[in-house]
């Protein structure tokens, strides 16, 4: 049983992103310098060329996309300014909205519209819940005037479940592609153990970013970027669940700590966006010369969460209330939430990806091409 | 002095002269004197009897390298030269004229290749080098103390030019004939001019409509009273030679012609049925294709036939490029080997078209090497691939086959570019990109046996030096007789033809090489021997009756081959210019070496 081309799905690739890779001619240039070429893996050459034909079995169940970080040396060599790097990005936008059973993540790829349509939408249902959901007294605090502090968690926890029923659906589909059979699980603890470990070692180092230099991270490079934002991120996540368990589980008056750790984390997050956002307004290199609509939604969102999470800090300390800060703390809310929801549908949908696929990567030994496309298209010819 | 058809007198055995030879050894710039000790070989020469004066020189073709012998013509009386240096095609004639401006006939000369017979092929040998290099010089002065002076034959020339075929090609070289101030008599054997033009669609890379091209171009033969058109006008047979041919074609009276212009054309590659689904209601050859498409509504889908054409996929090389052993034999047995050139820039162009005209179908490239070579060529194939042609690339030994799956046609290809997986393409119509083949041209060629390649498409004598002539005297090529070619290929072949006819015509005289057969009529006894042996129908012919039967010779078609030297039992009939006399003195030379 052979392959049965499907030129449909190049077009709607070039709608999550792609926009330039009608122009490639499979010269392989891309794998040549690509970091994470091991030389047999054809990456990604291999992924275009899947794309090109249609094969979207074989494109979602292999983990490739997830495990290339857009460093966009590739769009930078292509002799035919296909953007392979685009493609790339447009590769994980569309996976992600594959797995995922809302449907979100593929209308938010249909360019601004989209975009606005989701954020819109969503936001107005999410500020109504807000507003309108029955909360148990808030203490008694001048900031949750408008926003009762246990409608947040309410809302929050509501929220929070759909996306893990969410995820686990998606990561589920993905598994069953990627992983056929959970063939990974039979594999001794030892593998496990030594797989998780480099994962994790990656995840905090991102070392295969940039291979030729594993030294120390120019703070300007949007590898520091992101580190700074995942970094931000992860203090933000713990911070909210330190404040939920000793604010609202256990009662406490306030928690010092968990404010700390989220006021570096939005410091992080807040220079990391914003570097991010520079990088994309002066599309600074090939990575970032074109940019999806979805990808300054997601920067414009975190962007404001950290300027609106500071602004609420010093509210706080200035003792400043009104309307005006009523609506700020409605939209951060907002704005949170939407993040959490929309977590598994767009780009942000790579931090549960990246892992897992970086997981089964290593688990697998660590070759770029191992595994997931399956049969004589994961070979190069002899 | 001899003339054409007597036999030259020895020079060496009458004394007439002194015979002075002058040798000059070229270093070629190190070519030659980095193996051969061009010192010695020339004091050795200097040592051997006639010879006058041996020089070494840097670079004999030089200006001052050709003044030497000049000055020596002059200063010593030299009246044979031996130049050892490169192959005679490089510079024989450089010397030649040479001697003219010395004041000496220019066939007493003798042109020794040392550089590729000698220090090429024997680097390794220096000593053995030089002494080879004296066994060639040696026999070379053997040659020319024996040579005589010369005279180029001369054959008065019709200043008409015939062109078969009225194509492109053949419209194309009877106006640039015409132009230079020709006339011109256009045969073609169909009843209009045109060719396969006007069936090509919109020509590359211009997209001018063929059709309108043709009529233009044929307005202008129209139009221009030097050119006679005969329609209706197959060749039957050609007579004559350079200078004076008969052409009979059609009912018209024989028209005489000083050149010939073969336009002939191609046909296109008939694929036999079944060969990539050929014959059947999925496929059409890209000429057919070519000709239907301008004339189909224009809409988001292609409609072929009165079916929507959703999947479109085209199949380069069918019929081009067939390698022994993987595709079957034409009829006389051997494989299209040659590409056709066209056919690549033309799918694409057609690809392009389809996509232009009908965005809601979907094209798809077979294709094994993508080949849009000209200029402008490689533009139609960004465009083509920008638009949303898809390609897959197919080995010769596993093409794309047709087979029947759910219902629908789908085309299977082992795809090179996705690590020769077999994939299969929904397709609705295939198109066959057939190439050229060479036509029958029975009459014209088998009259003049005119030589074809390997791929029996019609011959030139040399690709570079003389890319548009046959080897036939008078005779030149235009367009897809000699090989498969574009438009504008076969109209430049065509400029480049007419322009060798007028060149050839224009004086109204011919010049000829006079190497050719010389007789002893004392000698011959009329056997007619060397009849059977000539291969140039003509060039020898019987004359008179009973024991005065006597062979005459034709200098116009005669090619100086020898072959009925060899025969002649009697030693009648010798090559001027290059007698048996000095091939036996040459052989002597060397081999006292």
């Amino acid at each position: 049983m052979s392959d049965v081309v499907d030129a449909g799905l190049l077009p709607e690739l070039r709608s999550y992103g792609a926009f330039d890779i009608s122009a490639c001619f499979n010269c392989g240039n891309c794998s040549a310098v690509c970091p994470l070429s091991d030389g047999e893996g054809s990456f990604p050459r291999r992924m275009i060329r899947l794309g090109q034909l249609g094969l979207r079995d074989r494109l979602l169940a292999g983990r490739e996309a997830w495990l290339c970080y857009a460093c966009g040396e590739c769009t930078a060599t292509c002799p035919r300014q296909a953007g392979p790097s685009d493609y790339m990005a447009a590769l994980r936008r569309w996976s992600a909205a594959r797995h995922e059973p809302t449907g979100l993540g593929r209308l938010m790829h249909r360019g601004a519209w989209g975009v606005s349509a989701v954020t819109l939408g969503l936001g107005a249902a999410l500020a109504a819940a807000l507003l309108t959901v029955p909360a148990p007294p808030s203490p008694p605090q001048w900031i949750f005037r408008a926003v009762p502090y246990g409608a947040i968690h309410e809302v929050g926890l509501a929220v929070s479940a759909l996306l893990a029923v969410s995820l686990a659906w998606s990561l589920g589909r993905f598994l069953r592609r990627a992983d056929p059979g959970f063939r990974s699980l039979s594999r001794p603890l030892a593998d496990h153990r030594a797989a998780a470990k480099a994962t994790l070692r990656e995840l905090v180092q991102l070392r295969r970013w940039a291979p030729a230099a594993p030294g120390r991270a120019d703070p300007g490079s949007p590898r520091a970027a992101h580190m700074l934002i995942a970094g931000g991120f992860m203090a933000l996540l713990a911070a909210t669940s330190l404040d939920f368990v000793f604010i609202y589980l256990l009662k406490f008056a306030s928690f010092p700590p968990a404010r700390v750790l989220g006021t570096l984390g939005g410091a992080a997050l807040l220079l990391g966006v914003s570097a991010a956002l520079l990088r994309r307004a002066r599309a600074a290199d090939p990575a970032v010369r074109r940019s999806h609509a979805a990808d300054w939604w997601l920067l414009g969102a975190l962007w404001f969460l950290a300027v609106s999470g500071f602004w609420l800090e010093a509210d706080v300390g200035l003792r400043v209330a009104g309307a005006f800060q009523d609506g700020v703390l409605l939209l951060h809310v907002v704005a949170a939430l939407e993040l959490i929801l929309l977590l598994g549908s767009g780009k942000l949908a790579h931090v549960v990806y990246r892992p897992l696929s970086l997981y089964l990567h290593y688990l697998d030994g660590g070759s770029a091409s191992a595994g997931g496309c399956g049969g004589a298209v994961s070979r190069s010819a002899p | 002095m001899n003339g054409p058809g007597t036999a030259p007198d020895s020079g060496l055995g009458e004394e007439t002269e002194d015979v002075r030879v002058g040798v000059y050894v070229c270093h070629c710039g190190g070519n030659i004197s980095d193996v051969v000790d061009v010192k010695e070989l020339a004091a050795l020469s200097a040592e051997y009897p006639h010879v006058v004066v041996a020089k070494d020189y840097p670079f004999m073709c030089s200006d001052p390298g050709q003044a030497l012998i000049v000055e020596d013509i002059k200063a010593h009386g030299v009246n044979r030269v031996v130049v050892a240096s490169c192959a005679p095609a490089l510079h024989e004639q450089t010397f030649r004229r040479a001697l003219q401006r010395g004041g000496l006939n220019p066939y007493l000369y003798e042109h020794v290749n040392i550089r590729e017979q000698v220090s090429w092929v024997h680097k390794a040998d220096h000593a053995a080098a030089t002494r080879k290099s004296l066994a060639l010089v040696r026999a070379g002065i053997e040659k020319v103390v024996r040579q005589d002076p010369l005279e180029a034959l001369r054959v008065s020339a019709e200043r008409r030019v015939a062109v078969i075929g009225g194509g492109v090609a053949g419209m194309k070289a009877a106006l640039a004939a015409a132009g230079a101030g020709l006339a011109v008599t256009l045969f073609e054997k169909g009843p209009a001019l045109g060719g396969r033009l006007p069936e090509l669609g919109r020509v590359f890379p211009t997209e001018d409509e063929g059709a309108a091209l043709s009529r233009r171009m044929e307005e202008e033969v129209r139009s221009q009273p030097a050119i006679e058109v005969r329609l209706g006008a197959e060749v039957r047979r050609v007579d004559g030679f350079v200078g004076r041919f008969s052409v009979e074609a059609g009912d018209g009276p024989p028209v005489k012609a000083g050149a010939l212009i073969v336009a002939t054309g191609y046909d296109p590659y008939a694929p036999a049925p079944g060969e990539f689904g050929a014959g059947g209601p999925l496929t059409v050859t890209l000429p057919e294709f070519r000709a239907a498409l301008e004339g189909l509504t224009e809409g988001p889908l292609l409609t072929w036939k009165g079916r929507p054409i959703r999947d479109l996929a085209f199949i380069h090389c069918v019929g081009s490029r067939q390698v022994e052993g993987i595709h079957a034999p034409q009829a006389d047995g051997k494989v299209n080997d040659y590409c056709s050139r066209v056919c690549c820039t033309a799918t694409l162009q057609t690809a392009e078209r389809v996509l232009d005209r009908h965005p809601g179908t979907r094209v798809y490239d077979c294709y094994r090497d993508i080949r849009t070579y000209g200029r402008g060529h490689e533009a139609i194939y960004e465009r083509a691939a920008r638009k949303g042609t898809l390609f897959f690339r197919y080995r010769e030994d596993a093409p794309p086959t047709l087979v029947e799956e759910g219902g629908r046609a789908r085309l299977r290809v082992k795809d090179v570019l996705t690590w020769d997986t077999e994939v299969d393409l929904p397709v609705d119509l295939v198109v066959l990109a057939t190439g050229m083949v060479p036509r029958d041209i029975g009459a014209l060629a088998d009259s003049q046996k005119l030589p074809r390649g390997a791929d029996r498409f019609l011959q030139e004598a040399h690709p570079k030096l003389r890319p548009v002539e046959l080897a036939n005297n008078g005779i030149f090529l235009a367009g897809t007789a000699q090989a498969p070619m574009t438009v504008d290929e076969a109209c430049a072949a065509a400029g480049a033809a007419a322009s060798k006819a007028a060149q050839l015509l224009l004086p109204g005289e011919i010049q000829l090489d006079p190497f050719i057969v010389a007789l002893k009529p004392e000698r011959c006894d009329g056997c007619g021997a060397c009849l059977d042996a000539c291969s140039y129908t003509g060039s020898l012919t019987l004359s008179g009756e009973g024991p005065g039967r006597r062979v005459e010779v034709n200098p116009a078609l005669c090619k100086g081959c020898g072959a009925c030297v060899a025969v002649c039992p009697t030693r009648a009939l010798d090559i001027a210019g290059w007698g048996l006399d000095q091939f036996e003195a040459m052989a002597d030379a060397i081999a006292a070496v």
